[in-house]
This record gives C-alpha cells, sequence and structure tokens, in this order.
C-alpha cells in the first residue's frame, strides 16, 4: 500500500515521544514505521517560534532526505517584510510549497499580508497548505474555510489546500461547498475527529474522490488513527488508493 | 451549538422514549453470590507481561503479537483448556504477517454460546495496561475460575482473544473480532450473547473524574470514575439489564449500564460492533476508556495506574453473568 501523507510535522524535542517524530531523523524512521514514502512537512519552530529558523531547520531536513521530506515553507504574515524574500529563498532551496496557520498566527487568513504570499503564489503557480477550522472557538474566525473561496477565485494560479478540511462537521460541511465550486481548492482530512470515518466518506460522496489528500498531523496527532479512517471508511478501494497516494503524486507532479 | 442543542433535544426524546436508558438511578441491590477465587495476582502477571513487551504488542510488531498471543495459549492451557487459533491476514497490503485470535471453550458444546472477548493488540506504541491488557487479563482470569468452579452452565462460553482491534485496523474486516464474528456468522453458530472487556482497569474515587460524551448525561451517572459500565445498542435492554444485575457486587464496586445508539460516541468503540454486524446481541464492559482514563493512547498507560481490587470484583460480576444469564 503506497501512502504520501500531505500534513506531516517536525520537532527538535520528543513533545509527543510515544508518537516519535523528533528531528529530521525521526520523522523519517516514523515515515519508514507506518510505510509512507514521501511527507510534506513543516516545522513547528516555524508555526510556533520563528519562521525563518523554523525553514531553515526544514532545508536541512529537506537536504537529509531528499525526495522523502518535501518541505513547506511557513510564513508569518506578522512580518511583511520578510515575506516576499523568505518565499524567494525558499523556493530556490527547492521547498515543494508553503505552509500558513492563521490561527496560531492569529492572522485572518485573508488578511492584507497574506495577499503577498498569495499573489507570489498565483505568479509562480505554487500550493498553500493552510490550516482550517471551524466551530464555535472564536479564534477559528482567522482560518474559518469560507475565507478561502474569494482567495481562490482571485488567486487561479495558487492552490490551496484546506488543511484538516475545516477541523469540524461545521467546517467539513463548508469546505465540500468549496471543493465543488473551486477547481484549485483541495481537502486534507487530517482532524481531531479520531476513529471517525463517516466525514471521510461524506467528502468522498459530495465532492468525489479526486480533490482528497491524506493526511496525519503526525506525530501532533496519531498517524494510525488518521490511517484509520481510510482503511474503515466505506469507500471503494480505489477511492481509498487515490486519497492515500494517487491525487497528491498527481498534485505534486503538476504545477 | 444550535446542532448540540438539537442533538441534546433529540438524546432527551429518546431517553424518554426509553430509546436511550440511562441505569444510573435505576441501579438494581446486589445479589448474592458465591465465594468466587478470582486471584489479584494472576491479574497483575498477565497485565505486567502484556504491557512490557517490547516493542509494543501493535501491527508492526508480530514478534510481540506472537508472544502475547502465545502467553494467552499457555495461559488457556494451564487452565485445562485447548485453544484453538485463528489465523488470519489484514487486507490493506500494510503487511504480510499473519494474525491470530485464540479461542477456546466451555460448557455445552452444542448449546447457543456465549463469547467472552478481548482484544490484546495496543494502540501505536503504548504500554497499554488499561487499553487493554486488563480486558486480557479479566478473560484469562474468567476462564480460569470457570474451569475450577465448574459450574452447571446453560449455554456454551467461547473465550476469544482478538488481535487487529486498535487503528488503523479498527472499523475494517480486518479486525480480529471480525473475522471471528463473521466465521461464527457463516457456520450458522447461534449466539446467546457476547461480552466484550474493554478496559476495565482504571478508577477514581473523585468528584468529576467521570466525563461524558453528551453533557445531560450528568444527570443520570455519577461523577465519580469509580463504576464500571455495561454498554449495548438500542433494543438489547434485556441483556444489558441481565449483566447489570447479576454484575452488582459489594459496596466497593458500583455497575452503571447504558442502551444508546451505536452514533452516540464510545458505545461502539470496541469488538462488539462486529456481532451487532451480524444481529448477534453484544455488550461491552468497560470503565468507559477515555472518558475516565487520561492516560488513553498515551505512554503513561501503565500497570500502577491499575486498580487490581476493582478488576478483581468486575470479573466476579461477570462470572456471574455468565453462569446466571437466561
Amino acid at each position: 500500500m503506497k501512502i504520501i501523507d500531505a500534513h506531516m510535522h517536525m520537532y527538535e524535542h520528543r513533545e509527543k515521544p510515544e508518537f516519535g517524530g523528533s528531528g529530521a531523523k525521526g520523522a523519517a524512521e516514523l515515515m519508514d514505521k507506518n510505510g509512507v514514502s514521501k511527507c510534506l512537512n513543516s516545522h513547528i519552530t516555524a508555526l510556533k517560534g520563528d519562521f525563518s529558523k523554523g525553514n531553515d531547520l526544514m532545508h536541512r531536513a529537506m537536504k537529509k532526505y531528499p525526495g522523502k521530506i518535501l518541505g513547506l515553507c511557513v510564513i508569518d504574515p506578522n512580518f511583511p517584510g520578510r515575506i516576499f524574500p523568505e518565499l524567494d529563498k525558499r523556493m530556490a532551496q527547492g521547498f515543494a510549497g508553503v505552509k500558513t496557520h492563521p490561527y496560531i498566527h492569529g492572522y485572518f487568513a485573508n488578511g492584507k499580508n497574506y495577499h503577498m504570499l498569495y499573489e507570489y503564489a498565483h505568479k509562480h503557480r505554487i500550493f498553500i497548505l493552510s490550516h482550517t477550522y471551524l466551530n464555535e472557538d472564536p479564534g477559528n474566525r482567522f482560518c474559518d474555510p469560507r475565507l478561502f473561496g474569494e482567495l481562490a477565485r482571485n488567486y487561479k494560479n495558487a492552490r490551496f489546500i484546506l488543511g484538516h478540511a475545516g477541523g469540524a462537521p461545521q467546517g467539513h460541511a463548508e469546505c465540500v461547498k468549496l471543493a465543488n465550486k473551486y477547481d484549485n481548492i483541495y481537502l486534507e482530512m487530517c482532524s481531531t475527529r479520531a476513529f471517525d470515518p463517516r466525514w471521510l466518506e461524506k467528502f468522498v460522496d459530495k465532492t468525489g474522490d479526486d480533490k482528497i489528500f491524506f493526511g496525519s498531523d503526525a506525530p501532533f496527532n496519531s498517524f494510525e488513527a488518521a490511517l484509520g479512517k481510510v482503511l474503515s471508511a466505506r469507500i471503494s478501494d480505489k477511492s481509498r488508493e487515490k486519497i492515500l497516494y494517487l491525487n497528491i503524486s498527481r498534485f505534486l507532479d503538476s504545477k | 451549538m444550535n446542532r448540540d442543542k438539537n442533538i441534546l433535544a433529540l438524546l432527551l426524546i429518546l431517553f424518554f422514549t426509553g430509546y436511550v436508558q440511562a441505569g444510573g438511578k435505576f441501579a438494581h441491590k446486589a445479589i448474592d453470590r458465591p465465594d468466587i477465587p478470582v486471584d489479584k495476582n494472576s491479574l497483575y502477571s498477565t497485565v505486567k507481561y502484556l504491557a512490557s513487551l517490547n516493542p509494543p504488542r501493535n501491527y508492526r510488531n508480530i514478534s510481540s503479537l506472537n508472544k502475547a498471543a502465545a502467553y494467552i495459549e499457555r495461559s488457556f492451557r494451564e487452565s485445562g483448556y485447548t485453544p484453538e487459533i485463528q489465523t488470519f491476514k489484514q487486507e490493506f497490503r500494510l503487511s504480510k504477517d499473519e494474525f491470530k485470535n485464540i479461542i477456546c471453550s466451555l460448557g455445552p458444546p452444542d448449546a447457543e454460546r456465549i463469547i467472552v472477548g478481548a482484544h490484546y493488540d495496543v494502540f501505536g506504541d503504548q504500554p497499554g495496561a488499561d487499553d487493554n491488557a486488563s480486558g486480557i487479563a479479566g478473560l484469562l482470569e474468567l476462564a480460569r475460575i470457570l474451569k475450577i468452579q465448574n459450574p452447571a452452565l446453560k449455554y456454551r462460553v467461547d473465550f476469544a482473544a482478538y488481535s487487529l482491534e486498535e487503528p488503523p485496523f479498527f472499523r475494517t474486516d480486518s479486525m480480529g473480532s471480525a473475522v471471528h464474528a463473521k466465521s461464527l456468522f457463516d457456520s450458522g453458530k447461534k449466539i446467546k450473547a457476547m461480552i466484550c472487556l474493554e478496559m476495565i482497569g482504571y478508577y477514581s474515587e473523585s468528584r468529576g473524574t467521570q466525563g461524558f460524551p453528551m453533557f445531560i448525561m450528568k444527570l443520570f451517572y455519577p461523577s465519580r470514575g469509580n463504576f464500571i459500565a455495561v454498554v449495548g445498542n438500542s433494543g438489547q435492554g434485556k441483556l444489558i439489564r441481565q449483566v447489570k444485575k447479576n454484575m452488582k457486587t459489594g459496596p466497593g464496586m458500583g455497575v452503571e449500564s447504558l442502551s444508546a445508539p451505536s452514533w452516540l460516541p464510545g458505545t461502539d468503540f470496541s469488538d462488539h460492533l462486529n456481532y451487532w454486524k451480524y444481529g448477534y446481541k453484544a455488550v461491552m464492559v468497560t470503565d468507559t476508556a477515555f472518558f475516565r482514563n487520561p492516560n488513553y493512547h498515551n505512554s503513561t498507560d501503565t500497570i500502577e495506574t491499575l486498580n487490581f481490587d476493582k478488576m478483581s470484583e468486575v470479573v466476579k460480576g461477570i462470572y456471574q453473568a455468565i453462569v446466571n444469564l437466561e
């Protein structure tokens, strides 16, 4: 069974020792253990600390495991003066795409500074994996998936992967609408709703199986629980194969 | 929020129409029970062995799963049984390994069966003392004392230890219990009841330690996580009531019950769900897992966190339920 994990993270310290995944070596070991051939990975230091420093750490990991750890360059919109230089540097270094986290950075996904990134992504046909979530938590207004409709429409050459596919039932429902409406919106399915495959079944039913990517959020969340949702979902084996491997593989091959 | 209110309203309606039945306020009195010689040390030894297997007994580590299976098989043999091994492969090409259910039987061979089952694999790289070494310890001890006590049994009792309950196989046809349930159904076996032992070792006497899938359930159940729960599907109230009644023990052990639709989170979170698929009546006996135990699916799920006195009482209760099931 071939698996590409579209949503992994890397730590420098073992915050989740039971799941492993610390540093480049830990991430590679975690992948090997779970039969993952490639992953899209963003560094926690880049998300929660200085994004350039974290991106440096990711670059080292990419060099150590070329073709296996595909780095995502984290952009923190709170530092607008550093956005274009960081993007130029990281794209030249071979980063696969960009990771944004409007919730952690406390910045609306459609906020002004993010548009610098979106312009860049549109011009260079870059994809962005953004954390999305929608429920009663007011903090999630920053990463409300509904913000991405206008972005997808205005930046047609950019491709948006909605991480966690909205995270909760309310967000899932909005993501289904967006994926159906916009060609450049894709859904990545890792979430905290462990063991429950029903939303994945709904995604396949309502959006088809071409725009859904498998992700685990490992080591922050359990790889087994994420994979279990795909295996236990009442979908065809072909759909399973597409979600686990074929869709993201084609996505990465195309620009 | 509206969704939650809707669910709350629905649950209230279901509750008052009898579709969901809580047992908290309607507890049965304890029944007289003979002295049942549960060996607490035996429970402890089994949990200790399984929880210390390294690498942990998950699907990636077939050597550890096989050691666990061999331990269970040996224990059944030492209790006087001739266990059968049901082998199977998982269907997702994640490994080529062969996995094992270990099964042994007691009672009239051709009678309807009571299946008592527990899974022995573990989630991720955790020790899994409560989840589910505790269930296996209870299973082995039940088998042992039933053999020794040799009570008159109306039903045949099959003890089954399953592999591959945990993710990523949970809810798939590759679960050991799915393989077992299907084999019973395909061969036309009559099943009186299935009793699933899913985490029976974690208790707390502190207020507020018991969580619930729905807020409203706080009105009907204790806030202290010091009881064992019998959980079943809607429409299986009779079985649930019988198991609960027979499990009522001395003053140190409360028994609560819930009959609820399987969409209520947690209701179908173990091997019993696979018996429901074939129309068999099945209940889960549990300490309520993550609704109580903060160590659930964590590296802190260790033997030191378990209460073996309470576990012994649970085993005595299930013994009574098996013997007295009508």
